[in-house]
């Protein structure tokens, strides 16, 4: 957009929208019960501010400055808040009694140094895998009912490292190594499967 | 992880996120904070190209006759021809036109004439450090984009392992020890998650790209993977061999400005230059929108034929094509830039902090690790170090190519090493942030020697005094911290005698 007066202002409210929402999102926290009105009014008034910027160029653009804004105030909050904190003396640091005599990290077996090599292994290049035949098999089920074919190639595309994401949490959260190779091959081997037989 | 009866089921998912977070925070948070870092440099590796070659010609803009002249008179200096033809043209952030073909790249001047070869060795490495991690190019791609789904996970994770994420929105304590080093990394984490969200995914899709691509084309194309992205980026024509004049270049320049200047353009492509397939597309910059450019495609002879559809065709193109610039912050000029690299160090600040707390928790467990803290500690500052040496040898013209990158790796190991040996967690930061400072300082100095007799740009002055600054934030307070430590015995700070 040209500099003009009028340009100006739009910048100007924007970012006003944004402060304004982030100032009443942070009284809303200080207050012990939670403020569900003062939230809202925050909320609006971000996305107010998102939409403003859309007025300022095109709509990805504007949403995208938006945020990059948005996130810049928030951080200016949070420093904000930080200076205006006390200073917390630290305390006396009582001296902890390393748990093995030579004062350092007790070493670990070798069968936990196997397991979790395993682990990294399985939430690594297996849940890739995995993540990847389920990407896969999520491109030909949309192509299988006709959806237009550069949507499904970029929907595809933003899935698979999310896929691949959530496994390795997936993964992580439960305890066992058993487990977590057993849920990765059910879903590498049946995303393989439904592959051969959809393709 | 042992049960406990007496736990509740949202503390019970708590701990459980956090083991995932932690499972992925020690076995890649050292490669992840390389990306972060190097990525964080990389918004301004135009900038840093400036100041690494400051004598290229500079200029606004250049001619299509010029531009023309230049790119043929390159092309004709090839011994094997070249299959590609590119023109680079002047950039705001980098107002240089270059023409490169498959094996060299010459700056141009404003008259058409060849100048200087391009030559920043530095910002290659450092580029191609970030791209690929310096491994071969597919499977380097592969880890980078890998690395960016495991910080989707560390993200996703990090969230559900945060149950006061609501009410500790704004806690921000300060002072020493555990506590104020819990809120930094969950208030920035949790603030700056639509920078690194977004960032970590668009990487992720950028490097996992070509490994999909392949599985895709297996399942549904016969293995052509070209007719995998061909709808997005339009398809390549027909090969036709024989040889033909060089193809008209000034014509689609001046056919561009005509009908199209709102859209500058940012790339001359001719493929399979003087043969009977030659064709040309030109890539200009739709300066209002997130996608790279559309691509606008012409004859041999300078006909029209149309454009690909990355700003006007459907979503899917849309939006792959706003992949590369929402990733790489070059979508909003200068102040979304600063944006994108003060949001970078705040993500590498959530990563050093995140391995610190751990470590901290272990050390009030009684479970000391000195070593493998030491390690983390040279990993954080030993990265900018070694890629500060890197600098300071690229600059002087002492090593280039292979050479840096033999040094940034060998260096680090060798840091990594030494500090453990060392097993002092405190004295290993120290020590490394000051020699950090001192590198940069002597690099700035060696720069500013070597170019007395050049006019460096504005904004290669302003790398210089963006190094200098960094210089003095990262060493300056280390220097009355690294007197006390001199003279006490080495105590860190939770009261341990080393």
């Amino acid at each position: 957009m040209p500099v003009t007066v009028q340009s100006t202002a739009i910048y100007l409210l924007a970012i006003l929208a944004a402060v304004c929402g982030t100032w009443v999102l942070q009284a809303a926290w200080r207050f012990p019960a939670r403020q569900w009105h003062l939230v809202l009014l925050g909320w609006i008034l971000v996305f107010t501010s998102l939409y403003v910027w859309t007025l300022t160029t095109t709509t990805d653009k504007g949403i995208a400055l938006g945020i990059a804004a948005w996130v810049m105030i928030a951080v200016l909050f949070l420093l904000r808040s930080a200076m205006k904190s006390p200073v917390r003396a630290q305390r006396k640091q009582r001296k902890i009694k390393a748990k093995s005599k030579e004062g350092v990290a007790i070493s670990m077996p070798k069968s936990q140094i196997a397991v979790n090599a395993l682990t990294v292994l399985t939430i690594g290049p297996l849940a890739g895998l995995a993540a990847m035949l389920m990407s896969t098999l999520l491109l030909c089920l949309m192509q299988l009912v006709q959806l237009e074919y550069t949507a499904t190639i970029a929907l595809t595309m933003i899935i698979f490292p999310v896929f691949w994401a959530g496994l390795a949490v997936m993964l992580g959260y439960q305890q066992r190594l058993s487990t977590r190779l057993v849920t990765v091959a059910v879903i590498g081997l049946g995303s393989s499967l439904c592959l051969w037989l959809v393709s | 992880m042992q049960k406990n009866s007496k736990t509740s089921p949202n503390s019970n998912r708590v701990a459980r996120s956090l083991h995932a977070h932690l499972i992925i925070a020690l076995s890649l948070g050292g490669l992840i904070y390389i990306l972060a870092v190097t990525g964080t440099l990389s918004v301004f590796n135009r900038e840093i190209q400036r100041w690494e070659q400051p004598t290229a010609p500079e200029m606004g803009s250049i001619s299509p006759n010029a531009a023309a002249r230049a790119a043929k008179t390159v092309f004709e200096s090839e011994e094997t021809p070249s299959t590609h033809l590119y023109i680079n043209f002047p950039q705001p952030d980098l107002p240089r036109t270059v023409i490169t073909t498959d094996t060299q790249a010459f700056f141009a001047n404003a008259d058409g004439t060849v100048a200087e070869k391009e030559h920043f060795p530095w910002t290659q490495f450092l580029l191609d450090l970030h791209y690929y991690l310096h491994l071969p190019q597919v499977i380097g791609l592969t880890v980078v984009g890998a690395l960016g789904a495991f910080l989707i996970a560390m993200s996703i994770s990090g969230f559900m392992s945060h149950p006061r994420i609501f009410r500790d929105a704004f806690t921000f304590r300060r002072g020493k020890g555990l506590l104020p080093m819990v809120d930094l990394h969950n208030r920035l984490s949790v603030w700056t998650s639509p920078f690194h969200v977004t960032n970590a995914l668009t990487g992720a899709l950028l490097g996992l790209a070509t490994v999909l691509a392949f599985t895709i084309a297996a399942f549904n194309f016969d293995g052509d993977i070209d007719k995998v992205f061909s709808p997005v980026f339009g398809e390549e024509p027909p090969e036709i061999v024989g040889k033909a004049p060089i193809a008209n270049i000034a014509g689609p320049l001046k056919y561009m400005a005509s009908e199209y200047p709102e859209q500058p353009p940012t790339f001359f492509i001719l493929h399979d230059p003087a043969t009977a397939g030659q064709h040309i597309n030109v890539i200009a910059k739709h300066t209002d929108r997130l996608i790279f450019g559309e691509y606008y495609n012409f004859s041999a002879s300078g006909e029209y034929q149309g454009n690909v559809g990355i700003s006007d065709g459907t979503i899917g193109q849309q939006l792959i094509g706003s992949v590369y610039n929402i990733h790489f912050g070059n979508w909003g000029g200068l102040l979304v830039k600063i944006a994108y690299s003060i949001f970078g160090v705040l993500l590498s600040v959530i990563i050093a902090s995140g391995l610190r707390i751990y470590f901290v928790r272990r050390n009030q467990k009684g479970l000391y690790a000195p070593k493998l803290e030491s390690a983390w500690e040279s990993i954080v500052w030993g990265t900018p170090l070694n890629l500060t040496l890197t600098l300071l040898l690229a600059v002087a013209g002492v090593l280039e190519g292979l050479g840096l990158v033999m040094l940034f790796w060998i260096g680090l190991t060798a840091t990594v090493f030494a500090a453990c040996i060392a097993a002092n967690p405190r004295k290993v930061r120290l020590i490394l942030r000051l020699l950090t400072g001192l590198a940069l300082l002597i690099t700035v100095l060696l720069h500013g020697f070597y170019n007395l007799n050049n006019s460096p740009s504005l904004a290669a002055y302003s790398v210089s005094i963006i190094l200098l600054a960094v210089a003095g934030i990262v060493s300056l307070p280390t220097i009355p911290l690294l007197r006390e430590n001199a003279t006490a015995i080495g105590i860190d700070t939770l009261g341990r005698n080393n």
